[in-house]
């Protein structure tokens, strides 16, 4: 009998011990406020079709890293996704500017939400209304330009989308701020894809390990659904007098990220980091590793 | 005048006092028979050694000339032999067989008394897990591997799965050593990326998850294993699910002492360090008949470890880092004998860890897994009269963590948080009708169930998936002794029936990490129940010609239902996106396999088998030929559904030979050959063709050869395992990152050295991988290379 008790009690602490609890530390409060000031568009305003809306946003997670930003643009019954971005800001904070552009709705409701990491949200709106007249602004074009895949070590590489210059693997220094285009060749699928990518790109630096020495490296994020649905045509392309195309082709809620196949025949909207529009055509792609891509390239001035 | 010639042919040397005595007995009463001219006749008594009581049924073969068998009072007696010198063998169940040689003269010739030896029964040598009964491991007409406990002691091994590489015809994979989050042991011709393909038990009670049909191999404690059973070939006529390519049973420890108290610290590469403490003891009571015993187990290590990626991944990405672990796990076992006739036993396990995935952005760990799980079992045995029964049940809960994070275009980050459940009741009743038939029958009960989640902290998402499948089952089996148990017959028969319910699967917030899985009907919050049914049978027969050597043929049918990862959960899956697939039926399969056993001389064995199994409904990632926009393009939407009709066939060979008694060498060869024959899309628009596409992850061949030395001066053991060849992709193509079809073969060697000193010390080094073989094996990474630790135990 004495072993029946020991059996059973020891059994039995080892069964309490497992079933011990913890309590959770309570969820830290994420803030968020607009910035204000006349470089941003004030709440009221009224904007011309094309006209640009500047959002700044100051945030804090409040003790837990903010983790996630998203803007919304709600016109009506619809809400169109114009930024859903993961970030990762600690005890910093989060202290950005956002630009879009205006559409055609006379009414536009516009909501910025950030999230910390025990997914507490803060929510800000701000109302803007259609203005007379409409805005869409000139752009540059830049044609003949030849890009280098990462095979290929004749001539550029590096593509400043602003001025259309291309710059070499020794011509780039003291300009690696200014680059926002580069493309690189590889096989996935089975499939030969040629690829546009941007230095802020991670997996870039595969292809150009001097990357990893930039102390600044830009991004660009791509839509790939109007490229790959053909919604943007190469005589679209050559007909654009002026950025209203570069707009309204680019789909925020369906970018691609930083990478996008160049198939030629393409024209691929995107958007850069200090928030232009463009539209890149592909005139030709090699598939091969040392081999060219020659694009051109409207954007934004 | 009789002249007796007697030389008495002992096989087993350590019993010769007693053949000696035999002999004597044998030869005195040899003088005092009448002499008779003519015929001769023979005649005699036989006797168990310990006791004197006579043996009935006992086999008596005069050279190849006459056979009978011994009467109820244990005499025999045949004429019409020639007068000539003539060898008796005789021969009994569970006694060492005795060989006598003997001259004839003409008339009778009475032998006297006897005596046989009962064999020296070595318990490691029971078998539990092939027929749910005890049996001794040549008495099964199944191909049986034994990792015996002091083959365990003598293995250079980190994890208790390693053990297991050194069998014949094991597939491993443990891609990363220490730092992979699971390992998967496979066997004749099965996948080696899937676990769910070969039933995994712990005395008994099944450790495959429900989810997903894996083992945390990881937290079984060596320290805590007694042997390990390898039941080849398909087994769901006893156990059900999961059994088709085989059963592995991990038999725990228990005490062998009064109390004891055993330490030990161990270092090695890559700065790993750890340590386990053991003790336990048994302890009897007033009551002569009632005693019991305890046993606990706490280990804990650690580990910085290694960079597991490939060079060009690492040049690509700047957040890869070491693939670092750590664990910590303790069991408590305690078991208690009452009335001579009953035992009830209990076993408590927890287990810890978080192991690095070799990626860190912002997280204090980077990218990492986290198990805790724990479990219980409880086991009784009783015995009524002629009816033994044995009931457990068991409860197992994993609460699985997986922390992502990456930062490509934006960071990504998200936990994967699943809780596993797998309880069960499973109750074996046996007893013996009459000498010939052993009835066993029985009912199963399991339940599994999954309630996951992945959660977003850089978008809002949270997807869930949840679902349960109960499985009832009933067996019957018998198992047949004839002609003296020279010829053994199993045959058993198993109907299992499963319901898979409260399935679903549906998203909260979802933004764009996760809205190409709103649509198109993927989210199913109550998915429909289903049920399945399946008849398991199997029949095995084998004839011995003595104790040591047989001959075997089986047929088995084996199946493996769907988990309910397949069933409930869709995402991402590598080169496109699965939607769940609630109707998906179990697959199964039909095995033919014959084998012997010879034992040539007292020192050495030689075992092996050949195989044939056809399988058809087997599960297989298909296209449905639709397409998902995940974020990134159009990508393929594939189900899991049954859509091949598989092959597998091969054959194994092993030998065994003790070149000294301190020296033991083995080696073993398999042969393997897994095709598809069938492939049925399920879809006109599939473009995949399987058929005659090899399996990936199995090698057609393997190779395993070690010794063991045992000596004043130092332990020894080398063993060197080679792997053959994988195929790395389902349609047999050149893998763009591997730029080859096949995973190249690889040879390794590893080593232990121990040595025991002043009673209460030991040193042992285990060295794995010697030669700093870097093969990669069933995933894209690196293994750890040469793997070196130094333990150091005091026993108190």
């Amino acid at each position: 009998m004495q072993g029946m008790w020991f059996f059973f009690f020891s059994f039995l602490a080892i069964g309490l011990a497992f079933n011990s609890c913890t309590k959770d530390d309570p969820a830290a409060k994420a803030s968020l406020i607009l910035k204000t000031g006349s470089s941003y568009t004030p709440a009221g305003a009224y904007i011309p079709v094309g006209g640009i809306i500047k959002i700044g946003v100051l945030a804090s997670g409040a003790g837990a890293p903010l983790t996630y930003i998203r803007i919304d643009r709600i016109t009506g019954n619809d809400t169109l996704t114009q930024l859903d971005r993961g970030i990762y800001a600690g005890s910093q904070g989060l202290d950005a500017d956002y630009t879009f552009s205006k559409d055609t709705s006379p009414y536009e409701l516009w909501r910025i939400m950030v999230m910390n990491a025990d997914r507490d949200t803060a929510v800000r709106t701000l109302v803007v209304f259609k203005g007379t007249g409409t805005a869409y602004g000139p752009l540059n074009h830049f044609e003949n330009i030849r890009l280098n895949f990462q095979g290929n070590h004749s001539s550029g590489h590096f593509l400043d989308v602003n001025t259309g210059l291309v710059f070499d693997e020794t011509s780039v220094s003291g300009h690696e701020s200014e680059i926002d285009l580069c493309a690189y060749y590889y096989v996935t699928s089975g499939l030969p894809s040629p690829t546009f990518t941007c230095p802020g790109y991670t997996a870039a630096v595969a292809y150009y390990p001097q990357f990893a020495g930039w102390p600044v490296k830009s991004n660009i994020v791509y839509d790939y659904y109007s490229s790959d649905n053909n919604l943007v045509s190469m005589a679209q392309f050559d007909s654009a007098a002026n950025d209203s195309l570069l707009v309204t082709a680019f789909r925020p809620d369906k970018v691609s990220g930083n990478c996008k196949y160049g198939y030629t025949g393409k024209v691929i909207p995107f958007k850069t980091q200090q928030g232009k529009y463009g539209l890149v055509k592909v005139v030709h792609a090699d598939e091969k590793e040392d081999g060219v891509i020659d694009i051109a390239i409207k954007i934004q001035k | 005048m009789y002249h007796f010639v007697l030389n008495c042919i002992g096989i087993f040397t350590h019993k010769r006092k007693i053949v000696g005595a035999v002999v004597f007995v044998s030869l005195f009463f040899a003088f005092l028979s009448p002499t008779v001219s003519g015929q001769s006749c023979i005649s005699g008594l036989i006797v168990n050694s310990t006791g004197s009581k006579p043996v009935s049924d006992a086999n008596i073969a005069v050279s190849t000339i006459k056979g009978t068998t011994s009467g109820k009072n244990g005499t025999f007696s045949f004429c019409n032999l020639p007068s000539d010198s003539v060898i008796l063998t005789i021969s009994y169940v569970g006694f060492e067989t005795l060989k006598y040689k003997t001259f004839l003269k003409p008339g009778d010739n009475n032998l006297g008394a006897l005596s046989i030896i009962p064999a020296v029964i070595n318990m490691d040598e029971f078998i539990v897990t092939a027929t749910r009964t005890d049996n001794r491991l040549m008495n099964i007409p199944v191909r049986v591997n034994l990792i015996s406990p002091k083959m365990l002691s003598s293995l250079p091994i980190q994890n208790i799965d390693e053990a297991l590489r050194y069998a014949p015809g094991i597939n491993y994979s443990r891609p990363f050593g220490i730092y992979s989050t699971k390992g998967i042991i496979s066997m004749r011709g099965m996948s080696g990326k899937e676990q769910g393909r070969v039933l995994v038990l712990i005395d008994g009670v099944p450790v495959n998850k429900s989810d997903g049909g894996t083992v945390d191999w990881n937290m079984i404690d060596i320290n805590s294993v007694q042997k390990i059973e390898i039941t080849k070939g398909a087994g769901s006529a006893i156990y059900g699910g999961n059994a088709m390519g085989g059963i592995i049973n991990i038999i725990s420890k228990v005490p062998d002492s009064r109390s004891f108290l055993k330490a030990s610290v161990e270092y090695g590469t890559y700065n790993t360090f750890g340590g386990k403490v053991s003790t336990g003891g048994k302890f009897q009571v007033k009551n002569k008949d009632n005693s019991g015993y305890w046993l606990a187990n706490l280990s804990a290590k650690q580990s910085d470890g290694y960079v597991t990626q490939s060079e060009t991944d690492v040049k690509a990405n700047p957040y890869i880092v070491k693939s670092n672990m750590k664990e910590a796990g303790v069991n408590f076992k305690t078991g208690y004998a009452f009335a001579g006739k009953h035992s009830i036993e209990a076993m408590v396990n927890y287990y810890n860890d978080k192991r690095g995935t070799g990626e860190k952005v912002y997280q204090p760990d980077g990218n990492t897994t986290d198990h805790d799980s724990y479990g219980i079992i409880v086991n009784y045995r009783g015995t009524f009269e002629k009816l033994k029964l044995n009931s457990s049940l068991y409860s197992l809960t994993e609460k699985y963590k997986k922390v992502n994070e990456y930062l490509k275009d934006d960071y990504t980050w998200y936990d994967v948080l699943s809780t596993r459940r797998d309880l069960g009741w499973f109750t074996t009743a046996s007893a013996s009708i009459g000498k010939v038939n052993l009835l066993t029958g029985g009912f199963d009960f399991k339940n599994g169930s999954v309630d996951a989640w992945d959660k977003y902290y850089t978008s809002t998402d949270i997807v869930y998936n949840k679902g349960k499948m109960s499985t009832y089952a009933l067996f019957a089996q018998d198992e047949i002794s004839l002609l003296n148990d020279r010829v053994r017959v199993i045959a058993g028969l198993r109907f299992d029936m499963a319901q898979f319910y409260d399935g679903g699967f549906y998203i909260e917030n979802p933004t764009m990490e996760t809205s190409f899985m709103v649509g198109g009907g993927y989210q199913v919050p109550h998915m429909p129940e289903q049920n399945w049914h399946e008849f398991s049978p199997r029949v095995s027969i084998q004839y011995k010609w003595n104790e040591v050597s047989r001959i075997y043929a089986m047929y088995s049918h084996g199946f493996r239902p769907s988990v309910l990862d397949d069933l409930c959960r869709s995402g991402r899956i590598k080169g496109g996106f699965k939607i769940a697939n609630p109707a998906v039926q179990p697959e199964s399969l039909n095995n033919y396999e014959t084998g012997f056993d010879l034992k040539p001389s007292s020192k050495s064995t030689f075992a092996a088998s050949v195989y044939y199994s056809r399988g058809t409904d087997f599960q297989y990632y298909v296209s449905n030929g639709k397409t998902i926009d995940m974020g990134f393009g159009e990508r393929p939407i594939f189900i899991r559904a049954n859509i091949s009709d598989v092959e597998m066939y091969g054959a194994e060979a092993e030998i065994r030979y003790d070149v000294l008694n301190s020296l033991t060498v083995f080696a073993n060869y398999a042969y393997t050959h897994s095709t598809i024959l069938a492939y049925h899309k399920i879809t006109e628009t599939d473009t995949i063709d399987l058929a005659g596409k090899f399996f990936t992850d199995v090698p057609a061949h393997t190779f395993s050869a070690g010794a063991n030395w045992n000596n004043r001066i130092l332990n020894l053991s080398a063993l060197v395992h080679y792997n053959g060849a994988m195929y790395i992709n389902d349609q047999n193509t050149v893998d763009e990152i591997m730029l080859s079809d096949q995973y190249a073969a690889y040879t390794t060697m590893d080593m232990k050295v121990w040595k025991a000193f002043k009673t209460h010390y030991k040193l042992s080094i285990d060295i794995q991988n010697l030669f700093d073989v870097k093969y990669y094996d069933s995933k894209y990474a690196v293994c750890p290379g040469r793997f070196i630790t130094a333990e150091f135990a005091v026993n108190f």
